[in-house]
């Protein structure tokens, strides 16, 4: 089974163009929407109040243990895959297991100049998150506007706006309260400093899991042609967690990238 | 020396918007006519939407 875990802003439909694909091949596949993230289901927000990165942990937790009971599986028959922030939730559940595979889709990743740029020497950091790609979201007024923009029109990035989804990551990570109905950028609500604080919270984060408590085999994605990620940040982040590392085309934004054969096929070819 | 941060840069290699939604409505299409299959069970505090495929006990 092949256990699909979307980004941060996304919903349900993010790895649904998977689902189908994976059948015909003869293959299980499984995707759940983080708590106040749905398309479809109504958004309660004092239910939401208070979320973080562990309640969406929990919840993929108690999906991934229904279906392996479900189908009475080892934990070396299932692969767990996780588009940008989602891999942070990939490597909770990784934790002390040993799954067959866990892919890391990664997404909106600065590259080397933001951490330079901002006095973070990334050469010095061991313990690498894999793909903060939200943050980088988060640190600048001008990609706030645009992704708010695009939410205005489209699917993707709906729930930032209307959920207030964006404020539970600010959180989670700053320890920063966000107004309410709040639709501007981090840079905003921590001042001039963010940027720094931002590229040492991606390269550092100390609620993270520790390399040692990862079993399972980890792999590596970046998408090439996606200008916010840099394929050499993500390659080094592969080498630190001893993982594979390969490009691909981009972006990676599954239900809207028009490389989707590309990241089914990978899919495949390490679940199958 | 003040040090220049570098700007982003927005990805112009995205679908179009209208290729987007198609792909979108193809998706809930697939939800409404059972092609994939909806679950909602209990959560903690809110209930969790599942969505997978038929499956297979034999494939694992």
């Amino acid at each position: 089974m092949t256990f699909l875990i979307h980004g941060s802003g996304m919903n349900e439909y993010d790895w649904a163009p998977v689902l189908k694909p994976m059948e015909e091949a003869g293959l299980n596949a499984v995707t759940f929407v983080w708590r106040g993230h749905s398309r479809s289901l109504p958004f309660d927000k004092e239910k939401f109040a208070g979320t973080g990165l562990f309640d969406y942990v929990e919840d993929a937790q108690t999906v991934l243990d229904k279906y392996k009971v479900e189908l009475g599986l080892a934990d070396e028959q299932i692969t767990i895959a996780g588009h940008s922030y989602g891999t942070i939730i990939n490597s909770y559940l990784a934790r002390n297991k040993n799954y067959k595979s866990i892919l890391n889709f990664c997404a909106g990743y600065p590259n080397e100049e933001f951490f330079k740029s901002n006095g973070v020497d990334i050469k010095n950091k061991n313990q690498l998150t894999k793909s903060l790609g939200g943050l980088w979201n988060f640190a600048s007024d001008e990609y706030i506007k645009a992704t708010l923009e695009e939410a205005g029109q489209g699917e993707c990035l709906s729930n930032y706006r209307e959920n207030g989804t964006l404020e539970s990551h600010v959180r989670q990570l700053f320890n920063v309260e966000v107004p309410d109905n709040y639709n501007g950028s981090l840079e905003k609500l921590l001042g001039p400093s963010s940027r720094k604080a931002v590229a040492e919270a991606l390269l550092d984060p100390p609620f993270l899991p520790k390399r040692a408590e990862i079993n399972s085999p980890m792999h590596f994605f970046s998408a090439t042609e996606d200008k916010m990620v840099s394929g050499e940040t993500i390659k080094k982040m592969a080498d630190a967690w001893q993982g594979s590392y390969q490009e691909l085309p981009g972006p990676h934004v599954i239900t809207y990238s028009p490389y989707l054969n590309e990241v089914i096929a990978e899919i495949k070819k390490h679940a199958g | 020396m003040k040090q220049e941060i570098p700007q982003i840069e927005i990805p112009n290699n995205s679908l179009s918007l209208e290729a987007c939604e198609k792909k979108a409505e193809e998706v809930f299409e697939q939800e409404k006519n059972g092609e994939i299959i909806s679950e909602i069970i209990p959560g903690r505090k809110m209930p969790l939407k599942i969505l997978r495929n038929n499956l297979n006990p034999e494939s694992g």
